[in-house]
């Protein structure tokens, strides 16, 4: 019983849409794309997410259109199924069970009943080309395990495969060979490139392949950036094939428009160029994409092409090159400098994006808002080149003002340094530039932070560098004869020992300052700037500084590289506790006393939930995840939950987000995000109004369905199977996360014995159970 | 080998010409070039891509045009407004016709070869009737505004297209007029350039006319409507040349940037006999202009500006890939340039109309003659060797006026011969890299040659590119041979083992840190340098000093006018 409100870590978005090509449906109207162990759906006018097609218990590797039924779907994952789907309604429809980690997947028209996958071969890096015969049932899952060999040895993108002349052939690539397989003759021709054999200039490595619709023509992308288009190559003697060059590096993927009269080609010039006629002096380019053009995929009805990026984002594209549509997820390919924030006024997710820009993600709707242009240059994306980095940000005065530090360093002696501060403009919804300081310190600025308290009459900010020095900046009258104008300026600046200092932070009421000089803690007056008190253990350097709140705010915590988290009493100026833990994140709430911590381990990282009056942790969870955790913030909710059980109260009025190393944003819930974001009103309230039945009918059902029955299995015995099924799906879309959770408890909690005990609960689960209903209900008319 | 004082003379200040015009002939596998400066060379393809005849050119004879007719007969046709006829076997000019339209832009000889036809100045075709003897002016075909510059026959012989300043024409050949004019695109790249040339015209069996101009299009038309059926855009500058295969699935163009862009007729779908011409792969081995293309069956030929004659094999049609598939780039003439007097210490260089004589600074003569012919005189001058165009060298007792003997025949041509002093042997050279030593006395060949005809040369000896032009001897060494071509100076030693495949044939001199014994077991008969290159000429002048006369090609390129500039990516 208690399992039911466990805390399970959860991703909560953010997943990457780039990783496969999109899939258009046969109407254009939708396009589809992988994102982690979902598939989504967006709507190609709107760019809205319209259902998410959850199933699969690993990452989703491929997609594509029934070949028979333009609205049906396959999807194969890692979790060795085959899921067939009807898009339109988000159901499952059926799944076939291959049973070994499926790469990517393949349809042909001409298959009758067969679909391709890529599957791996005991050695790591040798895949398989193989035809699954997905046999006919009327079972919802079924056993495909008839598996027929066509292609040795190819590389694991599925970009890397190509069928061309309606399946007559397939072109696979790898390395320096191009291998075509035909399926009338079941032979394989192989060409090999010839720098394959001369190392020297080895850069002619195939990276895609693309069939011609129409034609015997298969073009191929390489390192170099050439593209060669093969013909004749069903004889291995008299083969010839053309370059088409633009690309100064590698191509990363082609595609044929659907007549096979133009040729489509990206890469990391962030360009997507239409060769027409497959022609060298005759091309279109669509320059300016943003990031790395990762995919190119093509629309059944050809009036639309989708790129994806690497910057997480596909762009909808006209025929006649013009950008239509753009989805942009939570930009993950860049280093998190920043860390997480939350803006105050659209409660988004704030952190790195682009290159030199901010980002705003609402963890809400797991969108993009929009990028604030920080550095405002243009981007120049080459290897070896030294970009000017946004390492610092933070907000102050309720989102008033935002403060940003940009730094690029070519040399150990050549720092350039840069901080601006931004004020919301209410008339343009967005931050304007007002001051721009050039050099603000001498050395790298280790950290920066508003003075935030509710009273203060003047925005402070104070910001830290390895020059040994903290500077305070003030928000005075520009000299202007109208005293409108406001700028920031310095207004004072201290050091300690010439110590590089490395933290700062004010406290709740914004009367101290604390400000970290290597191992020792200075505590400075914020009125006077007078210095108050040190504090040092001689425990090693500081890391994270941060005051208590609310009744704990007496309290100033710091936690050491060496390991050590200590616990000052501001009023006896005395270490009120210390205790051994390697903290690598600290986040204070800022609507209750909690405070969280996140230490690394060789195992893993463990979570400690914990009030500075007490060093005893109020909650502890182990293994959050495997990775390094880099950041975390907490979130205020919009409406408190409300967990009676003592060890999650901390979560009742604020969500907890942290980033990993390999930037996934996770967070704890005790039931999967997904439901929050797609709740069952907004489902019945996207049912178009003309499919339903009349009210009358409805309302006994509804009424019905919200009484509590006195049978306790009443849930399960739904007779309709569909709600079965995908009440057994969110259960096994809860457990792909790998976390030591295990839910499969649910079905099972109604027999545990101690039912009259926890009568509450159980009542509780009931009814979650029957909101799950009369959602399925819906679907099931 | 012995340490010689080299006098290396880099003050030849040879520039080869431009090749203008280039014609292959399929059925004795030859192929005719002529150079701006009138000189026209004929090479043997069969024969390891030997230059074996050479006719010198005159400034008052520019060719325009040169084409084979009837299989054996090499006819030009240049600005001065002649029609010449050569004698392949005089080596001479047999006569030269006026056609009477001004300066002759081109030139074409009918499919069955009784017709020429050329493409005037003033805007006329002449028809020419080829008899035995001599061409015969037969008719005017209808007069067009501007020059001809292009005319290509229908492979039937009823029509012809003939390339003009932005028009293309097809002629009807019985009636001799015009019956569509094909005009051509002058926009380039959206601005509308002066004027369209039509460099080059090519009409297939189908009656598709592949037209190539100066706005860098190559452009299919339907002679039968007369309306543009593809264009390709291939270049931002003139393309100059064009040259189709005998059947009619490959032709190749040559543009003015120094690309050669290979098309090929290839099948839509592997089920379907719908064919498309295709682009398939460009070639960069020229620097300037490629003003002359052609089409072998198994080969691209092309030729230009920056004098280099480039013959690249077609993978897909070769059988074996041996070195003979490999690329050929020919720059120097496989002849003599240089004569050298020894105990004057003389060198004679020769041009292409004039001769300098230089003198060397401070000593036994071998007084050779070049000529196309290759003749040897032995330094005692009892004996004459002669080798003319078929490949037979006959000697000759001087003393005595008679022919002495005739070395059997073989099938490449000889490229040098010398007569050994004393011994009397002569040193023969042929194109196919073989070298034989006959004995003048004994009328047969000698032990050495004998005994490496058995063994057979090194492989990478049989793979050079260039043919030996030059043979002589040590004056106190009678067992050594030198000799060069334009890449590397040997001197054969026959007292040494011969090198087998194994043998490593470039002998890393010199090896001064190894023993004595390993130098003695890896030591073989032939000693190369490659250390002077390209070498057109190498002799010794005494036992201690050699003079080398070499040409490096910057030199040459130097001299040429600049090539068309061309944006490159990341300057």
């Amino acid at each position: 019983m208690v399992e039911e409100e466990s805390l399970r870590v959860v991703r909560c978005g953010g997943s990457e849409l780039n990783f496969r090509r999109a899939v258009f449906s046969a109407d254009s109207k939708y396009v589809f794309c992988v994102s982690g162990d979902f598939i989504k759906v967006y709507s190609t006018a709107t760019e809205e997410c319209v259902h998410i097609l959850q199933g699969h218990r690993n990452l989703v590797t491929g997609i594509q259109l029934n070949p028979k039924n333009h609205l049906q779907l396959y999807s194969c994952s890692f979790d060795g199924m085959i899921k067939l789907w009807d898009y339109t309604d988000g159901i499952l429809i059926k799944t076939f069970i291959v049973g070994c980690k499926l790469h990517a997947l393949f349809t042909l028209d001409c298959a009758e009943d067969s679909v391709f996958v890529t599957i791996n071969k005991e050695k790591p890096d040798v895949f398989q080309l193989v035809s699954v015969k997905l046999p006919k049932s009327s079972s919802q899952e079924v056993e495909a395990k008839e598996l027929s060999f066509v292609l040795d040895y190819i590389n694991q993108s599925p970009k890397c495969i190509a069928f061309g002349n309606e399946g007559e052939y397939v072109a696979a690539v790898r390395d320096f060979y191009l291998s075509v397989y035909f399926f009338k003759k079941k032979t394989t021709s192989r060409f090999t490139l010839s720098s394959s054999r001369n190392k020297k200039h080895a850069k002619n490595n195939f990276t895609c392949v693309a069939c011609h619709p129409k034609e015997d023509c298969i073009a191929t992308g390489h390192r170099d950036g050439k593209i060669r288009l093969w013909r004749n190559f069903d004889d291995e003697k008299k083969y010839t094939y053309t370059c088409l060059h633009w690309h100064h590096d590698l191509v990363m993927d082609l595609a044929f428009s659907v007549t096979g009269s133009s040729l489509l080609s990206g890469g990391r010039e962030s360009v997507l160029v239409e060769w027409r006629e497959a022609a060298e002096k005759n091309k279109e380019f669509l320059p300016r994409l943003g990031a790395t053009i990762e995919h190119i995929s093509v629309s059944p009805a050809g009036d639309l092409f989708c790129t994806s990026h690497s910057d997480n984002k596909m762009i909808i594209i006209h025929r006649n090159l013009e950008a239509s549509a753009v989805i942009q997820g939570l930009v993950k390919d860049r280093n998190i400098f920043t860390g997480l924030m939350i803006d105050p006024r659209t409660k988004a997710l704030v952190l790195n994006g682009k290159p030199g820009h901010l980002q705003f993600y609402s963890l809400q709707s797991d969108k993009q808002l929009y990028n604030l242009d920080i550095i405002q240059q243009e981007y120049i994306n080459d290897y070896g080149l030294i970009q000017i980095e946004l390492t610092k940000a933070a907000f102050g005065c309720y989102g008033n003002w935002l403060a940003t530090v940009e730094q690029r360093q070519e040399k150990e002696t050549e720092l350039e340094l840069q901080m601006k501060l931004w004020t919301y403009n209410k008339k343009t919804q967005g931050f304007v530039l007002n001051t721009k300081v050039n050099m603000p310190h001498e050395d790298h600025i280790t950290a920066l932070c508003f003075c935030n308290a509710e009273k203060s009459e003047n925005p402070t900010l104070v910001t830290t560098s390895k020059d040994g020095h903290f500077k305070v900046w003030i928000l005075t009258d520009d000299s202007d004869i109208y005293k409108k104008a406001v700028g920031w300026t310095c207004d004072f600046v201290g050091s300690y020992h010439k110590y590089q200092a490395t933290n700062c932070c004010f406290s709740e009421d914004g009367s101290l300052l604390a400000v970290s000089f290597e191992e020792v803690v200075t505590i400075w007056d914020s009125e006077t700037w007078e210095l108050k008190c040190t504090f040092c253990q001689r425990a090693g350097k500081i890391r994270q500084l941060c005051f208590g709140r609310l009744t704990c705010s007496k309290y100033l915590l710091g936690a050491t590289e060496n390991g050590i988290l200590c616990c000052w009493n501001l009023l006896s100026c005395a270490l009120e506790w210390s205790a051994k833990l390697n903290v690598r994140v600290m986040e204070p709430d800022p609507n209750s006393e909690n405070i969280a911590a996140i230490s690394q381990s060789s195992m893993g990282s463990d979570l400690f939930v914990f009030r500075p009056s007490e060093p005893r942790p109020l909650y502890i969870q182990k293994n959050i995840s495997r990775e390094e955790v880099q950041w975390g913030v907490f979130v205020p909710r919009d409406v408190p939950e409300s967990f009676t059980s003592e060890a999650y109260q901390w979560l009742n009025r604020s969500q907890f987000y942290f980033l990993t190393k390999s930037q996934s944003l996770l967070t704890f819930s005790t039931q999967s995000p997904e439901e929050k974001l797609t709740p069952t009103s907004k489902q019945l309230l996207h049912t178009p109004a003309h499919v339903l039945p009349s009210a009358s009918f409805l309302c006994s059902m509804f009424v019905n369905s919200l009484l509590l029955s006195k049978e306790t299995k009443s849930a399960e015995e739904i007779p309709d199977d569909v709600s079965m099924e995908e009440e057994k799906e969110s259960v096994d879309s809860d457990e792909e996360n790998n976390f030591t959770e295990e839910v499969q408890d649910t079905n099972n909690t109604d027999l545990g014995k101690d039912i009259i005990h926890q009568l509450s609960k159980s009542e509780e689960k009931e009814l979650r159970k029957f909101r799950k209903v009369d959602y399925s209900w819906i679907t099931a008319l | 080998m012995g340490e010689f004082k080299v006098h290396r003379v880099r003050f030849f200040n040879y520039v080869p010409s431009g090749i203008r015009c280039v014609a292959y002939n399929n059925q004795t596998n030859r192929l005719a070039v002529s150079r701006t400066d009138g000189t026209v060379e004929i090479y043997n393809l069969s024969a390891n891509y030997f230059q074996e005849k050479f006719f010198p050119g005159h400034e008052s004879r520019a060719t325009e045009a040169l084409c084979w007719a009837n299989g054996q007969r090499l006819f030009s046709a240049g600005l001065n407004g002649e029609i010449i006829e050569y004698d392949l076997q005089a080596l001479n000019i047999k006569y030269a016709v006026d056609a009477f339209g001004g300066p002759i832009w081109s030139m074409a000889a009918s499919p069955n070869g009784s017709q020429l036809l050329v493409g005037c100045e003033d805007g006329s075709v002449k028809l020419f009737q080829i008899t035995p003897d001599k061409i015969q002016f037969e008719r005017n075909f209808d007069r067009q505004k501007s020059r001809i510059l292009s005319l290509s026959w229908h492979p039937a012989g009823t029509h012809i297209a003939a390339g003009s300043i932005d028009y293309i024409s097809v002629f009807d050949v019985k009636s001799g007029s015009a019956i569509h004019k094909m005009l051509v695109d002058r926009q380039y790249m959206g601005v509308s350039k002066r004027k369209c040339i039509i460099w080059g015209v090519a009409f297939l069996s189908d009656g598709t006319v592949i037209s190539v101009d100066s706005a860098g299009k190559v452009q299919f038309w339907d002679s039968a409507t007369g309306t543009l059926v593809k264009n390709h855009l291939i270049a931002n500058t003139d393309v100059q040349s064009i040259a189709i295969s005998d059947q009619e699935d490959s032709f190749v163009v040559g543009t003015a940037e120094g690309t050669v862009f290979h098309f090929q007729l290839v099948s839509v779908t592997s089920n379907s006999s719908e064919k498309q011409w295709v682009r398939t792969k460009p070639f960069q081995h020229h620097t300037h202009d490629v003003r002359a293309v052609a089409h072998s069956p198994i080969a691209l030929i092309s030729g230009g500006t920056d004098t280099h004659l480039v013959i690249r094999p077609l993978m897909e049609k070769v059988e074996v890939k041996n070195y003979d598939a490999a690329l050929r780039k020919i720059t120097f003439p496989h002849r003599r340039l240089v004569s050298c007097a020894k105990k004057k210490q003389l060198l004679l260089f020769q041009f292409a109309h004039h001769l300098e004589l230089w003198r060397l600074g401070s000593t036994v003569a071998t007084g050779t003659v070049e000529s196309m012919c290759l003749l040897a005189v032995s330094p005692d001058g009892n004996w004459l060797a002669a080798s003319g165009t078929s490949a037979g060298v006959h000697v000759y007792n001087v003393k005595q006026l008679k022919l002495h003997c005739t070395v059997p025949a073989y099938n490449f041509p000889v490229t040098a011969l010398a007569i050994a002093p004393n011994t009397n042997n002569l040193v023969i050279a042929h194109s196919d890299q073989q070298v034989f030593e006959y004995s003048i006395p004994d009328k047969q060949y000698t032990q050495w040659s004998r005994t490496i005809q058995k063994q057979g040369f090194h492989h990478l000896w049989l793979q050079r590119d260039t043919p030996i032009t030059h043979i002589s001897f040590h004056p106190k060494r009678p067992m050594h041979i030198l000799l060069h071509d334009a890449y590397m100076f040997c001197i054969i030693d026959k007292s040494l083992p011969l090198p087998n495949d194994k043998t490593l044939l470039y002998n890393p001199l010199p090896p001064t840190n190894e023993s004595d014994i390993i130098r003695r077991r890896t030591a073989h008969a032939f000693k190369i340098s490659k250390k002077y290159k390209p070498l057109l000429f190498m002799d010794l002048l005494d036992e201690r000093t050699l003079v080398a006369v070499e040409r490096p090609l910057d030199d040459i390129i130097a001299q040429l006018p600049p090539p068309i500039k061309k944006k490159k990516f990341g300057t």
